[in-house]
């Protein structure tokens, strides 16, 4: 059951984030407005690579997926769409490989501080290619990457 | 206010008591103001001194703080404050702008005089510069008028400046009723009577010099009341300013909220106690720096500033803020855990 606090935090955080990504948005982003319901659990961002980077003008869509115990529970992160980037940290079913989205999330992080995560680690990348072991990974895995046993061992993308 | 010099030259006594000439009642600060807070004296040559009578807030003129007792002799377009700025205003309540007023210059009617006057007065240009009379007193009237309007936006001001114009109408009516007739019959309808119309036969009477100098007006503008449109504004300006001051600074990062019941950890960050005890469940380290948690105290301080704050707030604010309270104190009175435990306590008790 939902706790009527925590669900209210949620909310009144939720809005004011849309309103700041809306208002301000990191370079390259913008939050996909028709894809976000009145209970504000779900949005589509969509991204540009940055310009002097390998995703220089390519386009990517992320959604995020938020629970009621957010913003204590990390949202969940995944790419979509036609175009999933080809990284060493995504996976082609769209799951992404980054500490911030499991464990070490922290409520103080926002959905603009994940973008800006997500950006620029594709903008670190020196080359493109897909995680070694996605064919497997993406035949075994569950739809949500939250379920996911993450093993973060590369610091240098 | 609109503080002319008149033929008598009187001691205006200013302050908050019941004895004085100008009372002055300050909105904000009841003790604002002493009881004879300070004196405007006209001089013989010409000028008003301004004179702080030991006042508790004393009397700045640009800015300086003048010496109790000491007269200072007050010069066009020096800006008079009485009193200090409250911290939470940008404009202190009582300030004025010290103004000449030249074109108020009256014109004798007789002769000989009226001609001598003028040359005198106009001598330099070597042009001399007669109105009818009426005109004149017209004119005068008109522009009384509208220093009235830019005073009127404080019904306070615009009685105690009626009062000062009062009085300025007896001692003239006192002295030659012609004149006032006239302006009562030209102006009725403002009901202002001319305060700076002079007594004829005096006017005979003295010295041209001096004339010339009973004649010069002396104004005092609230400044406040001419800039009132654009104080307003900035006070406007500055609320939204707080507010947004407010929204960042003294919002949990967790829930996005105004604090409640806040909680500071020992690397100095604060959060909600609900939403740091929560997460605190999940992983004992700060959010914002990650540095582990040793030690979480309330902060009565931002406890109590949030709560004022609120205070002032619209009353929806007031009322979502109640029922987050409610539900945060709720959550934390059916903790499960606590009910057992104090179930089991009961039960070997007894």
């Amino acid at each position: 059951m939902l706790c009527g606090a925590t669900m209210a935090s949620m909310q009144k955080r939720l809005q004011k984030e849309l309103l700041a990504l809306q208002r301000d948005p990191p370079p390259g982003m913008k939050v996909d407005e028709k894809s976000i319901q009145a209970s504000l659990t779900q949005w589509i961002v969509d991204m540009e690579g940055a310009s002097g980077t390998l995703y220089e003008g390519e386009r990517f869509q992320l959604l995020f997926k938020f629970s009621s115990r957010y913003p204590f529970d990390s949202p969940e992160v995944v790419f979509i769409g036609d175009n999933i980037p080809v990284h060493p940290h995504v996976y082609s079913n769209g799951h992404i490989c980054l500490s911030i989205l499991t464990e070490d999330w922290s409520p103080a992080l926002s959905v603009q501080s994940v973008c800006l995560s997500i950006v620029s680690m594709l903008s670190s990348c020196k080359d493109k290619k897909r995680p070694p072991d996605n064919a497997l990974y993406v035949r075994t895995c569950d739809k949500n990457p939250k379920k996911t046993k993450w093993w973060y061992h590369d610091d240098n993308c | 206010m609109c503080i002319r010099r008149g033929e008598l030259l009187k001691i205006l006594v200013l302050g908050r008591g019941p004895e004085v000439d100008i009372r002055l009642v300050s909105h904000m600060s009841p003790l604002m103001l002493s009881r004879k807070h300070c004196t405007l004296t006209p001089t013989a040559d010409g000028f008003w001194n301004i004179i702080d009578n030991k006042s508790l807030n004393g009397v700045f003129v640009n800015g300086i703080h003048l010496e109790p007792l000491v007269p200072y002799t007050l010069i066009p377009d020096d800006i008079v404050q009485l009193g200090i700025r409250l911290q939470n205003k940008t404009d202190p309540e009582f300030q004025y702008i010290f103004l000449k007023e030249p074109s108020l210059t009256p014109c004798h009617e007789h002769g000989s005089n009226k001609q001598d006057w003028c040359q005198n007065k106009d001598g330099k240009t070597g042009k001399t510069d007669f109105v009818e009379e009426s005109s004149r007193v017209d004119h005068t009237i008109d522009h009384l008028a509208t220093h009235l309007q830019a005073t009127s936006s404080s019904q306070l001001l615009q009685k105690q400046t009626k009062k000062i114009l009062v009085k300025g109408q007896q001692d003239v009516g006192q002295n030659c009723p012609e004149i006032v007739e006239q302006c009562t019959n030209d102006k009725v309808n403002d009901g202002i009577a001319q305060p700076g119309v002079m007594n004829r036969s005096e006017c005979e009477e003295r010295d041209l010099h001096r004339l010339n100098l009973c004649w010069q007006c002396l104004v005092i503008y609230n400044r406040e009341s001419i800039l009132d449109p654009q104080a307003k504004t900035r006070q406007k300006e500055a609320a939204c300013h707080t507010m947004s001051v407010m929204e960042s600074e003294l919002q949990c990062s967790i829930c996005s909220e105004l604090f409640i019941k806040a909680m500071t950890l020992n690397c100095s960050h604060t959060f909600c106690s609900h939403c740091i005890n929560e997460w605190r469940n999940r992983k004992a380290e700060c959010p914002v720096c990650r540095k582990a948690v040793s030690t979480c105290t309330p902060s009565l301080a931002i406890n109590l500033c949030v709560e004022h704050i609120v205070l002032g707030m619209d009353e929806d604010i007031q009322q979502h803020r109640r029922e987050l309270l409610a539900a945060r104190t709720k959550k934390e009175g059916v903790c499960v855990p606590c009910i057992v435990f104090l179930f089991f306590k009961l039960y070997f008790l007894f």
